[in-house]
């Protein structure tokens, strides 16, 4: 496995390169646009890191880690890229948990540094322009992700967090499906997809909440509140299950394929 | 390499070794290559050179030294031209009678003509 | 060795069929050629021997194994050169150095004597090479990786005429009593001579498999003059000097195969075929 790795390091270094600078540069455009009116009315109060950016901030990087999974089978659209691959004496399990645990890696780690570099460079660039120490988003993006992670232990937030965390990964295994059925454009193809799907699922699930709870009576509120919860936590099953559904499905893609 | 028609071509291939061995470039008890290294000379499949060395080893040519390789048999020149001058009667002059007679040439005009080139 | 037993193959449903009910089996120790006409999936086959490809029915074996499952076991003891490939831009040895671990019988020996017969080394740049000498430092991998089946795809196509005698040679130190080549070629002449196994297609099936030494035991080749008639002729075709017959060899005697002869009467007579131990 460990040899597959490496292999496949090799064979994607440069999709995965020019995929980190992408990032990097879009996190600087990014910083570089927020701080435009800070930098063009140098005494504005530094809003960037409160903790509404931090969300805002854990959103955009989520979008790159979808990014990362649409290219979970990159480098496979023509045959003759294809052959190499499915010529490796590897099982074919080994070689979908090779490219899947690459692009964890580069969307969880390699983003993330990027982005703290995109920070970085930004911290810079206000010194230089402004004069003025400032503080990093970091903090703010940990402190997003540290409250998301009290939600988890704290038994009233638990379904509504559960559910968020369900429909990350739900995306991010929607993206790796999508890569596994689309050779090429797979992010683009899935971000349509998914617009599609999962945006009509949640107004359904949204119409159906609102449909059923708003029925209740005012004085009801603890049962409201329940019914609520209960479908929060129905929803996060049956995306925890669809989630099991695209990893298999792409696995099948997979192991299926031929080089037609 | 290009081989003749009709004649096997583990049979051409016998008699190139059998020119090599009249030659000096195998001395005799001298070793030859293996099979492998002559196929990938002649660049030829193995098999059809097993063929080659067993034909020679039965014809008492070469011998094999268990470990060491194939070697050239002491009574190889001299049985390698014995053979050939065999052949020269067998299968030449009959050829050669018969191209006598298609294009009506006589005994005395092959002995007048023959003379010249032995006398070379 | 390897068994294909009774598959059906079309690259879409509806259209015609490459193969039906089609088998054939490949031994250890044999050089096969498999030949045929363009477009009569040649490469096909390869591919499904390999597990590329897929066929709709009937399955292609190695030592029982399935190998359309592209399980590590078979995978490790199967290398394919195919027509079109491509190379990173990095050295030779990079290349070795990330793909040979996936070879557990990989010769670094084999591997540097097939790069000195095409004249290349370890520390050439696969992205500068040529086409010709591309091809060159792939195929110098593939034997190198020791697999007990090699099938090569057109590996001549390309090659100019020295390297052609190159790659014979590379071919004839690389075949060995376990392993199996498979060249699939439509220019026999450049590998005639080293071919004892041939598996000769149509484009509606196996036309005949057959050894090297069972054609020659059944058939002879002679070059004659026009007037030359034999009853055992089956076959001739015009040349410089008369004719080219094959006909039943009831004489005993061994004459050499004209592969490029047999093969163009097969495709015009196939019942020629049924002189020639079809090994089922």
């Amino acid at each position: 496995m460990g040899y597959l790795l490496k292999q496949q390091t090799f064979v994607l270094r440069s999709s995965l390169s020019h995929l980190l600078l992408g990032t990097f540069i879009f996190f600087l455009c990014y910083f570089v646009f927020l701080s435009l009116r800070f930098w063009i009315n140098k005494s504005a109060i530094d809003v960037r890191t409160s903790d509404g950016w931090g969300y805002i901030a854990l959103f955009i990087y989520g979008l790159t880690i979808a990014l990362a999974y649409s290219m979970t089978f990159t480098g496979l659209e023509t045959r003759v890229k294809v052959i190499g691959f499915l010529m490796t004496p590897c099982n074919p399990i080994e070689k979908y948990l090779s490219r899947v645990i690459i692009a964890t890696v580069t969307g969880f780690v390699g983003i993330l540094l990027t982005y703290f570099l995109a920070d970085g460079v930004r911290m810079l660039l206000d010194w230089a322009i402004v004069g003025k120490q400032v503080h990093s988003t970091i903090p703010g993006f940990f402190n997003a992700l540290g409250d998301f992670a009290e939600g988890l232990t704290d038994t009233r937030d638990f379904p509504a967090t559960i559910s968020a965390l369900a429909l990350w990964v739900y995306s991010l295994t929607f993206f790796i499906l999508c890569s596994s059925v689309f050779r090429t454009k797979a992010f683009i193809k899935g971000i349509g997809l998914y617009n599609l799907f999962v945006i009509i699922g949640l107004i359904i699930v949204g119409t159906i909440l609102f449909l059923v709870v708003g029925n209740y009576d005012d004085g009801d509120v603890g049962d409201r509140e329940d019914f609520f919860n209960a479908t929060m936590v129905a929803v996060s099953v049956i995306l925890w299950l669809f989630s099991a559904l695209n990893v298999w499905w792409s696995y099948r893609n997979f192991k299926q394929s031929t080089i037609l | 390499m290009n081989f003749k028609q009709n004649i096997p071509i583990y049979l051409q291939i016998a008699d190139r070794i059998m020119d090599e061995i009249l030659t000096g470039v195998y001395p005799v008890n001298g070793r030859i290559p293996s099979v492998r290294e002559y196929s990938v000379a002649l660049e030829v499949n193995v098999n059809t050179m097993v063929k080659v060395y067993d034909h020679l080893t039965s014809s008492g040519l070469i011998y094999i030294k268990r470990g060491l390789g194939y070697f050239v048999s002491e009574s190889a020149p001299a049985q390698i031209r014995q053979m050939r001058k065999t052949q020269f009667f067998t299968d030449f002059l009959p050829q050669l009678a018969e191209k006598m007679q298609q294009l009506g040439i006589t005994e005395e005009d092959l002995k007048k003509e023959l003379t010249k080139y032995l006398n070379k | 060795m390897i068994n294909i037993q009774n598959i059906d193959f079309t690259y879409k449903k509806g259209k015609k069929k490459v193969y039906t009910d089609f088998s054939a089996h490949i031994e250890a120790g044999g050089i096969y050629g498999l030949l045929g006409r363009n477009g009569t999936g040649k490469s096909t086959l390869l591919y499904i021997i390999c597990g590329l490809l897929h066929p709709q029915k009937g399955a292609c074996t190695l030592d029982g194994i399935d190998t359309s499952a592209r399980m590590a076991e078979t995978l490790k003891d199967i290398f394919l050169v195919p027509e079109e490939f491509e190379l990173p831009a990095t050295s030779m040895r990079r290349y070795v150095e990330i793909n040979k671990p996936f070879y557990p019988n990989f010769s670094e020996e084999l591997l540097d004597y097939c790069l000195s017969a095409f004249d290349l080394d370890r520390t050439v740049q696969l992205g500068e090479l040529s086409m010709g000498m591309k091809k060159k430092a792939f195929i110098s991998f593939a034997l190198a990786t020791n697999t007990r089946v090699l099938l090569m795809d057109e590996p001549t196509n390309g090659l100019d005429i020295p390297s052609k005698s190159q790659f014979r040679k590379a071919l004839a130190s690389a075949a060995s009593e376990e392993r199996a080549i498979v060249i699939s070629t439509h220019q026999v002449k450049d590998v005639e001579q080293l071919l004892d196994q041939f598996i000769i297609i149509e484009s509606d099936g196996l036309l005949v498999q057959s050894s090297a030494a069972d054609i020659t035991e059944k058939f002879r080749f002679d070059m004659h003059d026009l007037s030359y008639a034999d009853d055992n002729e089956l076959y001739s075709r015009p040349s410089f000097s008369g004719k080219e017959t094959i006909s039943l060899n009831t004489s005993g005697e061994d004459t050499p195969i004209n592969l490029d002869l047999l093969f163009t009467a097969l495709i015009e007579k196939p019942e020629l075929a049924k002189y020639l131990n079809n090994e089922k």
